[in-house]
């Protein structure tokens, strides 16, 4: 079956790098018998019920969509969207401005004095954040 | 009568080698480094009770002593006041040469910490330790004016809505004050520091101008890079943003900018000198300017100089409310039409207008709107 043709492929690609890793350590000489049950331990923690090709790429891609999503999460400027790439009008010829620069209030400002001072007051919220002992117990 | 002054100017000179020994031993610090060790100490706030502060000062919310009482100053509290009392001058360290970048990140904490100080006050006056409470409404008024060093619109919008936050606190209580406490409180205000002026504050808007101006002596790819770690990595997927960075780069061919940087500089210098005058002269005036910035051919005329006509108003509404704020200190309850008929706003120069609400509450306004569909109106109360 086609199936067990490319899990045999997927494995039979694996086997040849580490074969290839091995061959460059020339200390010591190629041990086979430490080599299988490396490969078996690996295919241990792969998972035993997981037996298609691409389901350690699909782990792979899975970590990197979890990270991106954590790292886009925890970005401070995501919580700031006002401050970042809004155009309105010709006074706001450079639209992406950092946070709590010139340009970001003066964006804000050009808009109503509201939309200044609520973006100071969230700003004022996200800087020094609360790492010293002194905030370790928040307000009831 | 005459001994006493005699005595009292004594006593003062012999305590003045002291204080002056004491200053040189601890000289006054900038007011800018304590005002960050206090936002360093200070709580940290929630969202929810950030508001709820922004709403006690304001006097949209009444007072929740526990709630104040949690916050719990301590030592956050000496430092504010400390800054705020500081003699030295302010210097917050902007680092002009970024321009439109330059990081401005005090201003908010200034704005949180002004919010703390009139809570206070607001707290301590429903105590009924006026004293203590006009101590911490000085600190709001001197928080606006640190506030408004830094030479940018910015700062100027800022220290007006600190002041106007600190006027209004005091408004809502004055009438519940004696003379005395009100003449005091009168002489206390007319001994701080004045406010910076907009048109000290529209002075240092040049920076956006120099920036460009540095900008133009680069390579092209040195350039390029700068404007491209300004607009950030993913303007490239903002059409408009597209749109405008390539509008500024074709400022920087042939002889474009050196009559682009011109333009800018000449309309910049002609605001300013309007804003050196009165709001009757100055707003016209303005008005005139701003309908030729919005028609000019100059992208650094259309696009890079900003609007002031609002904070021209900002600036008649402070005024206005200062006034009408010496007003009531000066007459308290016996407040009435005809004794106010001398006191102008900062606009036209109009008599102050006094008010009768439903609840029998007594406000001053302004007789016209500036902006329009806005009253400058001061709610008086105990």
């Amino acid at each position: 079956m086609k199936t067990t043709d490319s899990n045999d492929d997927g494995h039979r690609d694996m086997r040849a790098a580490l074969q290839r890793d091995a061959c460059r350590v020339k200390d010591e000489p190629f041990d086979a018998r430490l080599h299988y049950a490396t490969m078996h331990r690996i295919r241990a923690f792969a998972g035993a019920g997981q037996p298609r090709i691409g389901s350690w790429r699909w782990a792979m891609a899975a970590a990197c969509a979890v990270a991106l999503v954590l790292a886009l999460l925890a970005a401070p400027w995501r919580s700031q969207p006002s401050s970042r790439g809004i155009v309105r009008n010709e006074k706001h010829i450079l639209p992406v401005a950092q946070p709590s620069s010139a340009w970001a209030y003066q964006s804000a400002a050009n808009e109503s004095d509201e939309k200044l001072l609520a973006m100071l007051d969230r700003d004022a919220l996200l800087l020094l954040p609360p790492t010293a002992s002194t905030f370790s117990t928040p307000l009831p | 009568m005459k001994p006493k002054l005699i005595l009292f100017a004594l006593a003062t000179a012999s305590l003045l080698p002291a204080l002056r020994a004491e200053e040189s031993k601890y000289p006054p610090i900038n007011p800018a480094l304590l005002y960050w060790q206090a936002a360093a100490i200070s709580p940290k706030l929630t969202d929810e009770q950030a508001g709820e502060l922004r709403d006690t000062a304001s006097g949209k919310k009444p007072i929740d002593p526990a709630k104040m009482e949690a916050l719990k100053l301590g030592a956050a509290g000496r430092i504010l006041r400390k800054a705020a009392e500081s003699t030295a001058p302010c210097d917050w360290g902007l680092m002009r040469e970024d321009g439109p970048g330059m990081l401005m990140p005090h201003l908010s904490k200034l704005r949180e910490m002004a919010n703390i100080a009139t809570a206070q006050a607001e707290v301590l006056l429903a105590q009924g330790k006026t004293g203590e409470g006009l101590d911490w409404l000085l600190v709001t008024h001197r928080i606006a004016r640190h506030s408004g060093t830094g030479e940018t619109l910015i700062s100027y919008l800022v220290q007006a809505s600190i002041e106007d936050l600190a006027v209004r606190a005091a408004a809502r209580h004055c009438l519940g004050w004696d003379e005395a406490t009100r003449r005091g409180y009168a002489d206390r205000l007319k001994a701080l520091p004045p406010l910076h002026s907009l048109q000290e504050n529209y002075r240092g808007e040049k920076i956006f101008a120099d920036w460009f101006e540095g900008l133009s002596k680069f390579d092209g790819p040195v350039r390029e890079e700068k404007l491209k770690e300004f607009f950030g990595a993913d303007s490239g997927n903002n059409e408009e943003a597209a749109r405008l960075k390539a509008q500024l780069q074709t400022l920087f061919t042939g002889d474009t900018f050196d009559k682009e940087i011109a333009a800018n500089r000449a309309m910049t210098a002609r605001i300013e000198a309007t804003l050196g005058k009165p709001w009757k002269e100055a707003s016209p005036e303005l008005r005139s300017l701003t309908e030729e910035v919005a028609h000019s051919g100059f992208v650094m005329v259309k696009s890079v100089v900003p609007a002031v006509s609002s904070c021209l108003d900002r600036a008649g509404a402070i005024a206005t409310l200062r006034t009408m704020l010496d007003v009531a200190l000066q007459l308290g309850p016996g407040l009435d039409p005809s004794s106010i008929a001398n006191y102008a706003d900062s606009f036209e120069g109009h008599p102050l207008q006094l008010k009768k609400g439903e609840d029998g509450a007594l406000s001053l306004s302004a007789l016209t709107q500036h902006p329009k569909g806005k009253t400058t109106e001061l709610k008086l109360g105990k």
